[in-house]
């Protein structure tokens, strides 16, 4: 169990880390080479243009008045604007967040439980031809290279046999002609669909070992010849007593790769041309976008955190044994 | 705590069991349902009359004055237009706002331009009062590109709504291809926004920032609806003034009534929406490796034109050995461009000789001095060995035996005995640009045949960059221009002495004081003819020098599909260009 | 009729290298009621016995001849889903390793509730509760400790938990095997007069198994001592103790430290462990036996009775009736 007075020493910690990774994600940004205007190879800008863009960006002041500037904008809301689109980083962040979430959410979510179904009844059933078919296929799935695979995907299914459409998100025809609601979800959801098989397929593996490598330490432990011993049958052994055990590894696993699904893929993204955050914050780095790129850096910072927070204080109460 | 324990145990032991089986069987129905669903409405999506144009990115900004990258611009060049433009096939400057040539004044050095009675997409009228805002706007946040030309001009007036009289502070010759090729923007858009940002702390960032929802403009499509991640919805402009217009032998349309961009992350699917039909054409270059594919497929063309491009190996002037202009030119000997050609280009492309690139027919100079052109790789290592040896340097082993025999050789020593250091020859990475990472690799080897130690090594853009432009700091590299200016004046930003510094223009450190000369007047000179003979002789100049040395000029391949839309304007640059947009039109 | 009849038992164990006969031919009868104990080292057999009266043997584990009759049933023939009802309620088992006998995230109440509804679904509530306190009662766990977690007991509690366990469908069978291994020497002695009390309370029939002689001696009336898979000696407790026949059960018993017999200690000189593959009619102590002599080569050891009560399985008589060895 944990108590209150653990819990609240962790949010102090998690401020306290939160605010470290706040300062170094903004001397990492200035420090490394290049800067906003450097990829703008253009022979029409004039260094006197370029000295007025950077002048225009605040980047032309000392490093210690920019940095408490950032730390004064971001203590009363200001996230700041994106050099590179020139919106704010927050309407940014937030039309992309929820296609990443969407996308990677829904995939982990899904391949975790099938997964850990799997897993459990490959354990079960251990050396028999039916796990080594399932331990087989997870690792292939596991090790499957993701452009390879979505390009499989997209060329037969989207191309040759036009089941789906070849990425994005909506149909554009649909919008315009503003179909009925229902239509438009569906189309969506049409839409959703390779890259969701795609992530799907790739995360079942590890999750279908992780919890079959978990089982099977589990099957060897004592209580469960005991539940043996007073009777019980095969599945409530496998499904209460050894599931339920060996599925708390698999929980903190699966409550970190939530969080970490919002950090999107940017190679899933880029293939499926899906707009989700993990491709814009690659660009936002090698762009030099500062505001972007720190934003999107601190909303991980942020979920990750809270994220181990919330896995800790969840398995101290699966798990009697734990106390804090 | 017991109870809710026991009810969520309760409850993940069910999930354990249950919900997955039936997730699994629900996941796999939905799919198949949504794909019969698929079936339908990708069949429905068919008889749509959009013209569709694949993008290889999102536009960064639909605002004019941030929307600088390549994606934004073509779609923002359909909006905004300028006073002049080229003709599309002579590439000479034309009125296009403008209703007839500008007219030059030389002794009060003004140009008085009569402006066509074009309107606005919202039905207003386009007047002087328009241009002279927009030049009002320029000035005032100093925009970047455009304000650094626009200084030459003094004071512009307008004697009535339809005439604008430019007064300029010396001649200068790119007023046409530079100055009047400006996008006008509408006062009564723009007006209250610029008062508004000029009250700011940053008033160009301000400008920069404002998110603009149906931008006016004078060009033959407006912008109708833009859903961010998704598509861009262009319609038609009932206003347009070049709407059956004859330029060239071009009768101007536009014949589609919408256009919609979508955006696709990587070439691969660009293609296999392209073969599928679901774009009509993808505006961005083809790499070779797709050609044989689509060069199958009926329903797709390919497009090849040439490029205003320049890709080239530097030195740095400022260091020796590369101060040496023999050892330059050794270096550009050994060179073997026929085999970047075939190899890199596939033969997509042509050889470059000088910094201007042939395709620009009227300033480029066929004439300048051409190294090991047409030699084999043996006559190349002997001219090259040939023109150190008298220049004083030695080997050891020299490259060419005594007997007249190819060997390997030891180090190259300079004129004064030293042995030549290491040298670094810098690239972009392969995955950002394989041609030039590739053709740096062959230089490396094709120099250690002359006992040069060379070393080709890729480097991340931006820091690539800051080495070499912002500190200077290297020995050679491989770079390029993919779209130059069809205007040959970046050849004096490139090697005029007073751009030589920290992240200005003249990376090679090329201090020529007859080339500044010349780079000086040309600037001024307004007879075009003699202009060209002053560009001509400064490609001469560096021909000789070889600060740069140009190595090749790819061909820019474009596929369209045929089915549904024809006539796409070829030009130099490609497909992708205003007059294909107003001439394409449905196929019967 | 016994409530335990084992008749010429043999199991077998499916090894790379051949089949491992792990318990060869053993018989014994256990009465209703009765306490048995099984003494040997590690690898005599006894936790087979123990598992196969259970149910429990492994996968490569085969019964290879002989017959278990309980309760008028011949256990050896039993499929899974009988021997279910079988386990925990008519014979149930008490486990070596009381650290992790009990599942870890279930309070202790549910785990045991858990066995008796499995075999007794229709049980009320209230039955259910009084039968819980009767137990913990029995087995002198204070009931405010009921929902605990397994973690939360000691060592001694936890054990005295699966005791409780295991008797609470009340069968007519217990197996202990060695369940008092893992505990300190007070906690042990506590356990085994729970277990002796309990047993007798209940009159349930007990199988208790160990390597220590002394701790089976406390709690069984009779013992059965194995070597190599079968048994060389059984008698009464005071019999087997007091005047041990068999020269392995005088090499076992020699081999415990106690201030009499300080002067007097023979260390026992174990060579190699007999080779239980192949399959012989010889006497598998003689590598080790003190008495061996020319007089037992060639000869296959049998049952001599030294009392109605106690028997030893040697081949040479004359020893076993002099009770003396050479030693």
């Amino acid at each position: 169990m944990a108590k209150p007075g653990y819990i609240l020493l962790k949010l102090v910690e998690v401020g306290i880390i939160f605010f470290v990774i706040l300062t170094a994600l903004f001397f990492l940004f200035r420090l490394s080479p290049g800067d906003p205007i450097s990829k703008m190879v253009d022979p029409m800008l004039t260094p006197e243009d370029m000295a007025h863009l950077i002048q225009q960006m605040g980047l032309d002041r000392p490093m210690w008045e920019q940095y408490l500037i950032y730390v004064k904008n971001f203590f009363t809301g200001h996230l700041g604007v994106s050099f590179h689109y020139g919106e704010p980083v927050e309407t940014i962040i937030w039309d992309k967040l929820k296609w990443t979430i969407l996308l990677f959410t829904t995939s982990t979510v899904l391949a975790a439980f099938v997964g850990v179904f799997l897993g459990k009844i490959a354990a079960w059933h251990k050396g028999s031809r039916l796990d080594n078919v399932m331990s087989i296929s997870a690792l292939v799935c596991y090790t499957l290279f993701i452009p390879w695979f979505a390009l499989l995907l997209l060329w037969i299914l989207g191309f040759q046999w036009g089941l789906f459409p070849l990425g994005g998100v909506l149909t554009p025809a649909l919008w315009i002609s503003n179909a009925p609601l229902i239509t438009r979800i569906l189309d969506v959801l049409h839409h959703l669909m390779l890259p969701l098989l795609t992530l799907f397929v790739i995360n079942l593996g590890s999750y279908l070992l992780l919890m079959r490598s978990s089982m099977l330490s589990v099957l060897s432990e004592d209580y469960i010849l005991t539940a043996r011993a007073k009777g019980l049958s095969e599945k409530v052994i496998r499904n209460k007593h050894a599931a339920r055990n060996a599925a708390l590894p698999v929980i903190t696993s699966v409550g970190l790769s939530l969080a970490f699904s919002i950090n999107g893929g940017a190679l899933t993204e880029q293939i499926f041309t899906w707009p989700g955050i993990g491709k814009e914050l690659i660009f936002a780095v090698s762009n030099n976008d500062y505001p972007l790129a720190q934003a999107c850096f601190l909303l991980i910072a942020l979920v990750v955190l809270c994220a181990n927070l919330i896995v800790d204080l969840l398995y101290a109460w699966l798990d009697p044994r734990i106390t804090y | 705590m017991g109870r809710i324990q026991k009810n969520t145990s309760k409850l993940f032991r069910k999930s354990c069991d249950l919900t997955s089986p039936l997730c699994l069987v629900l996941v796999t129905l939905a799919m198949l349902g949504l794909g019969i669903v698929g079936l339908f409405s990708c069949s429905q999506s068919k008889e749509s009359p959009y013209l569709k144009i694949g993008l290889p990115e999102e536009p960064r900004s639909l605002n004019l004055w941030l929307g600088t990258d390549a994606n934004s611009r073509n779609i923002l060049s359909q909006i905004y237009q300028p006073l002049f433009r080229r003709h599309p096939e002579t590439l000479e400057m034309i009125p296009w706002l403008a209703q007839e040539d500008a007219v030059f004044n030389e002794k009060e050095l003004t140009y008085t331009v009569k402006l066509r009675k074009a309107k606005w997409s919202d039905g207003s009228d386009f007047t002087s009062q328009d241009v002279l805002f927009t030049r009002q706007l320029f000035s005032d946040f100093r925009i970047p590109r455009y304000h650094s030309h626009w200084q030459v001009i003094e004071k512009a007036e307008a004697p009535d709504d339809h005439t604008v009289v430019f007064h300029l502070k010396e001649p200068s010759a790119v007023f046409l291809p530079r100055v009047m090729t400006a996008p006008m923007v509408s006062k009564k858009e723009w007006e209250q926004v610029c008062k508004d940002a000029l009250a700011t702390e940053k008033p160009l960032r301000y400008l920069q920032d404002y998110q603009i929802e149906k931008p006016l403009g004078t060009g033959p499509f407006m912008l109708q609806e833009y859903k961010k991640g998704a598509y861009i919805h262009m319609v038609r402009n009932p206003h347009f003034f070049g709407r059956g217009q004859t330029i060239g032998n071009l009768t101007l349309g536009p014949y589609v009534d919408h256009v919609l961009f979508n955006i696709y992350g990587t070439s691969d699917v660009a293609i296999l929406a392209l073969k599928k039909g679901d774009i009509d054409y993808y505006w961005w270059d083809i790499q070779p490796g797709y050609l044989k594919d689509l060069e199958k497929d009926s329903a797709v063309d390919l497009h090849y034109n040439k490029k205003s491009a320049l890709y080239y190996l530097g030195f740095n002037l400022r260091k020796a050995p590369f101060n040496d202009k023999v050892l330059r030119q050794a270096i550009a000997t050994v060179v073997d461009k026929a085999f970047i050609l075939d190899r890199i280009l596939q033969n997509h492309g042509n050889p470059m000789h000088s910094i201007v690139p042939a395709g620009n027919h009227f300033w480029h100079n066929p004439d300048v001095r051409k190294y090991g052109e047409g030699m084999d790789k043996e006559t190349r290592i002997k001219a090259a060995f040939q023109m150190l040896s008298d220049a004083g340097y030695s080997w050891e082993i020299p490259p060419v035996a005594p007997d007249g025999s190819l060997t390997k050789p030891s180090d190259i020593l300079l004129p004064s005995g030293e042995k030549m250091d290491k040298f670094v020859i810098l690239t972009p990475p392969a995955d950002y640009d394989p041609k030039r990472a590739f053709a740096g690799t062959m230089i490396q080897e094709w120099l250690r045949q002359l006992g040069m130690n060379a070393f080709a090594r890729p480097m991340a853009f931006n820091s690539l960059l800051e080495t070499v432009k912002g500190k200077h700091d290297f020995d050679a590299f491989v770079l390029g221009y993919g779209k130059l200016d069809l205007d040959p004046g970046y050849l004096a930003s490139f090697f005029s002495s007073k751009n030589d510094n920290p992240r200005d223009w003249n990376m090679s450190g090329y201090r020529n004081p007859e080339f500044d000369k010349l780079a000086e007047m040309q600037k001024t000179t307004v007879d075009v003819q003699a202009r060209k003979q002053m560009i001509f002789e400064m490609q001469t100049m560096l021909m000789e020098d070889v600060p740069y040395y140009p190595l090749y000029n790819p061909h820019i391949i474009e596929a369209t599909v045929n089915k549904r839309f024809g006539g796409w304007v070829e030009r130099v640059d490609g497909i992708g260009n205003i007059w294909s947009l107003c001439m394409v039109q449905p196929v019967k | 009729m016994s409530l335990l009849s084992v008749e010429n038992l043999s199991i077998g164990y499916q090894t790379k290298k051949g089949m491992l006969k792990a318990v060869d031919h053993i018989r014994f009868d256990l009465e209703e009621g009765d306490s048995l104990g099984f003494v040997g080292e590690s690898g005599c057999g006894k936790t087979t016995i123990g598992m196969a009266l259970m149910g429990l043997l492994p996968e490569n584990a085969e019964i290879l001849e002989g017959r278990i009759r309980f309760q008028g049933r011949d256990l050896v023939l039993l499929t899974e889903p009988q021997w279910r009802q079988v386990r925990g309620a008519k014979v149930a088992m008490i486990f070596q390793s009381a650290m992790n006998a009990l599942n870890p995230v279930f309070p202790v109440d549910e785990q045991i509730k858990e066995a008796i509804v499995t075999h007794q679904p229709d049980i009320s509530d209230a039955d259910l509760s009084e039968r819980m306190k009767q137990l913990f009662d029995l087995v002198d766990i204070p009931l405010a400790r009921m929902k605990n977690y397994p973690h939360e007991y000691s060592g001694g509690m936890k054990q005295r938990a699966v005791i409780a366990m295991a008797l609470a469908c009340d069968p007519a069978l217990i197996i202990a095997d060695e369940p008092t291994t893992a505990l300190d020497v007070i906690v042990q002695d506590q356990i085994l007069r729970e277990i002796k009390m309990v047993q007798q309370k209940t009159r349930t029939g007990l199988i208790f198994i160990s390597h220590d002689i002394a701790v089976v001696a406390s709690v069984c009336e009779r013992i059965c001592v194995m070597y190599a898979g079968q048994i060389v000696e059984t008698g009464t407790r005071k019999e087997v103790f007091k005047s041990p026949r068999h020269p392995y059960t005088q090499t076992l018993l020699g081999s415990y430290l106690s201030l009499d017999n300080l002067k007097d200690i023979k260390v026992p000189d174990m060579k190699e462990s007999p080779d239980q593959l192949t399959d012989t009619n010889e006497c598998r102590f003689s590598g080790a036996c003190p008495s061996c002599d020319r007089k037992c080569a060639g000869r296959s050891p049998e049952w001599i009775e030294i009392s109605p009560t106690h028997q030893a399985f040697c081949c040479n008589p004359g020893l076993i009736r002099r009770g003396h060895g050479k030693n």
